[in-house]
């Protein structure tokens, strides 16, 4: 009896061994494209071949940090108002960047349904609107569409830098874009008030035109 | 010469020691709390309506001043409606406690700094820290600033009710730490309410609580829940962190916020929370080993705080939390945002994680993981109000003025309308015999305007592409029909306009 139960204990100790082994091999090892696990390689002597590879992964997350201003004043003696938005630690896959577009005006959103204005606008509570431009590089634009692009960050610059101008050699990308946010031509400012609106600005990570890679636009 | 030198120096100790509480008449400032506004401003007792802290242990109604260093060892009594002010960088150390029993009062405030400090010692067993005395409910105890410590003797509340009885406890703001005796509440109830019901206010401060065995941090003691007896718990600010008491033989373990165990053994129930608002509330009820916290509403922080080490703290959806400009977080546990950190001033220690949205320094933060890919930025456009209106300094009856506004630039819907004033007589007087006078008309555009009428109204809406809207009315001044003119002479009188923006009606003009 003590026999069968040393052989039970026995048995039971070696397959709670080899589960584990075969547990971490899974979770470390199976090739996410082939969905098969490499073996390892038993060379003995007088093996033919005496080689073996080994397949080395390393895994780099996407990053990158997006700044927007959360509030832009239009001054009122000029009429306008700047903005940067800047992107930095920008490390996506090779061929994509990272893309801010603006892509809303006086966005609100009532039980999960978000309207929108088309022309930029800025307005009392009273009723009082004042229309104005936003100002991307060198082009006016007024209302909202699919190629206002504000800011396009490739990945592999290798361009961060610090206070200095220093390259900082992170590996990552940066840059910004300066918004200027203008009275539009012709507005004519007929009433007193306090003017307020927003626009919203999204983020995509997106091939880079040209590339050879499929187009995966986020959100 | 060395005993003068002594005195001198002595005198300027003392001198230097009360220079915190003294305003500048010789009074003493505090820091008054408004509930109405939730707002606090300065305000100052002159010279005469306090007292100075020294021995006393019997303190009636009206306001004491703690403005040097001062040790009390046997237990003080509030007897009335007390106010105690903690001057900055004094400390009041109550060996034995304070008792505020039901039907007096205790409202303690602080100055600029908070750094003003009052603390207790271990009372003896059956008294509150700050309190009941034996087998006393609390009176009501009032903390809107300053530095305050206190700890219950056994069956008693730091803060609250002795042996027995509930504790009527409030809290505006301050730094307050409180620990329960045996089987009593850190800020509330003593052992077994029997006679009256707790209740907690917090709407500001850094509040530390923690029960006795068996008590609640922040509710009832031990046995408080007999007869369903949980206390009435409100926070609607402040950074909270409450620890209920461990369980200890048959007497089950307090909540963290709500009520003590039970003698069968039973724990304490958690209070319902849905109602907290803008506050941090960190929890760790008896039976729990660890402390969870969470962000309720859109809690702004305006003191130095600290998460500590192993603590987790939530930011739910929906939820926001605001590090005000000059205040520094310290994280040292984990805090995780699934809603809204805005952080105006510091935050150190372990970065916060989660897919909520950052705005920092002003800016909205969208990184890899951000829930929300889009960042709206609001636009602000501040546009002043303005006009001219030209009011004419003289005019003969018989002949014509102008009234006009220029540039007129109102909010929408309003105008600016000119009157004449409501108190014109319409009459010019004889020089020299001020009792004759003649009665006159005013006319605009043909119509008689009477006083109190309207001469002129300019709609801003009216402005063109290069001009902004104005108007002009011209004004006939003539001599009254039934007007008899018996003396020859000069006669003079002044009519006054009146300039208002008014809302636009239906008429144009009022």
């Amino acid at each position: 009896m003590k026999k069968l139960l040393s052989i039970v204990l026995a048995l039971a100790l070696a397959l709670s061994l080899s589960v584990t082994a075969f547990a971490a091999g899974d979770d470390t090892s199976t090739d996410p494209d082939t969905g098969t696990t490499p073996q390892d390689t038993t060379i003995n002597y007088g093996d033919d071949d005496q080689t073996g590879n080994t397949t080395v992964n390393y895994s780099v997350a996407p990053t990158y940090t997006v700044t927007i201003p959360a509030s832009v004043t239009i001054d009122s003696a000029s009429k306008s108002g700047t903005a940067t938005v800047s992107a930095e630690g920008v490390k996506v896959a090779k061929g994509k960047q990272v893309v801010v577009r603006l892509t809303g005006i006086n966005e609100t959103t009532t039980n999960g349904s978000t309207t929108s204005d088309s022309e930029f606008k800025v307005k009392t509570t009273e009723g009082a609107e004042l229309k104005y431009t936003v100002k991307i590089g060198t082009t006016d634009i007024t209302t909202v569409e699919a190629s206002n692009t504000v800011l396009t960050v490739a990945s592999g610059q290798n361009n961060e830098k610090d206070e200095n101008e220093n390259n900082l050699n992170t590996g990552a990308s940066a840059g910004s874009a300066s918004l200027t946010f203008a009275l539009a031509a012709g507005e004519v400012v007929k009433y007193a008030g306090a003017y307020s609106g927003t626009v919203t600005f999204t983020v995509y990570v997106e091939d880079v035109p040209g590339s050879d890679t499929n187009t995966n636009p986020t959100p | 010469m060395r005993k003068i030198l002594s005195i001198l120096l002595a005198l300027s100790l003392a001198l230097s020691l009360s220079v915190p509480a003294l305003a500048a008449s010789g009074g003493v400032t505090y820091l008054a709390y408004h509930a109405a506004t939730g707002e606090f401003d300065t305000q100052t007792k002159a010279e005469g309506e306090y007292t100075v802290v020294t021995t006393q242990t019997i303190w009636t109604t009206g306001w004491y001043v703690v403005s040097a260093d001062v040790e009390i060892s046997t237990r003080i009594t509030v007897s009335g409606d007390v106010h105690l002010i903690l001057a900055d960088d004094c400390t009041l150390k109550a060996e034995k406690g304070i008792t505020v029993n039901s039907g007096n009062s205790l409202t303690i405030y602080g100055q600029e700094s908070g750094t003003g400090t009052l603390t207790t010692g271990t009372p003896d067993d059956y008294y509150a820290g700050i309190g009941g005395g034996s087998n006393q409910s609390s009176g009501a105890i009032t903390i809107n600033g300053g530095t305050v410590t206190a700890t219950g003797g056994d069956y008693c509340a730091g803060i609250g009710g002795s042996y027995y009885d509930a504790g009527t406890v409030t809290i505006n703001g301050g730094t307050v730490t409180a620990t329960g005796g045996y089987f009593a509440a850190g800020i509330g109830g003593g052992y077994i309410e029997k006679n009256n019901t707790t209740t907690v206010t917090i709407s500001g401060g850094t509040v530390t609580a923690t029960g006795g065995y068996g008590g609640a941090g922040i509710g009832t003691g031990n046995r408080g829940n007999q007869g369903s007896r949980t206390g009435t718990i409100s926070i609607t600010g402040g950074f909270v962190a409450a620890t209920g008491g461990t369980k200890l033989g048959k007497y089950g373990a307090g909540a963290a916020i709500g009520s003590g165990g039970n003698y069968s053994g039973s724990t304490g129930a958690e209070t319902d929370k849905s109602n907290f608002s803008d506050a941090v509330v960190l929890t760790k009820p008896g039976s729990a080993s660890t402390m969870t916290g969470a962000v309720y509403g859109s809690p702004t922080l305006t003191a130095d705080a600290t998460v500590p080490s192993g603590i987790s703290l939530t930011v739910a959806e929906g939820a926001s939390l605001t590090i005000d400009g000059g205040v520094t977080l310290t994280n040292n546990g984990a805090i995780t945002n699934s809603g809204t950190v805005i952080n105006d001033g510091t935050i150190i220690g372990n970065p916060i994680t989660g897919d909520g949205t950052f705005i920092i320094g002003g800016n909205i933060i969208i990184d890899e993981n951000s829930k929300n890919q889009n960042g709206a930025a609001s636009l602000a456009h501040e546009v002043a109000p303005a006009y001219t209106v030209t009011i004419p300094a003289s005019v003969t009856l018989g002949g014509t003025a102008t009234v006009k506004a220029e540039d007129v630039r109102v909010d929408y819907g309003k105008q600016v309308v000119v009157r004449l004033d409501g108190g014109s007589a319409l009459t010019v007087a004889l020089e020299g015999d001020a009792s004759e006078t003649l009665a006159y008309t005013v006319s605009a555009n043909g119509q008689k305007v009477g006083a109190g009428g309207a001469v002129l109204a300019v709609n801003p809406d009216d402005a063109t592409e290069t001009a902004l809207a104005g108007g002009s009315a011209t004004l006939s001044f003539a001599l009254a029909q039934e007007a008899v003119v018996k003396y020859s002479g000069s006669y003079t009188g002044t009519v006054t306009f009146t300039v208002s923006v008014e809302t636009v009606s239906t008429d144009g003009t009022d």
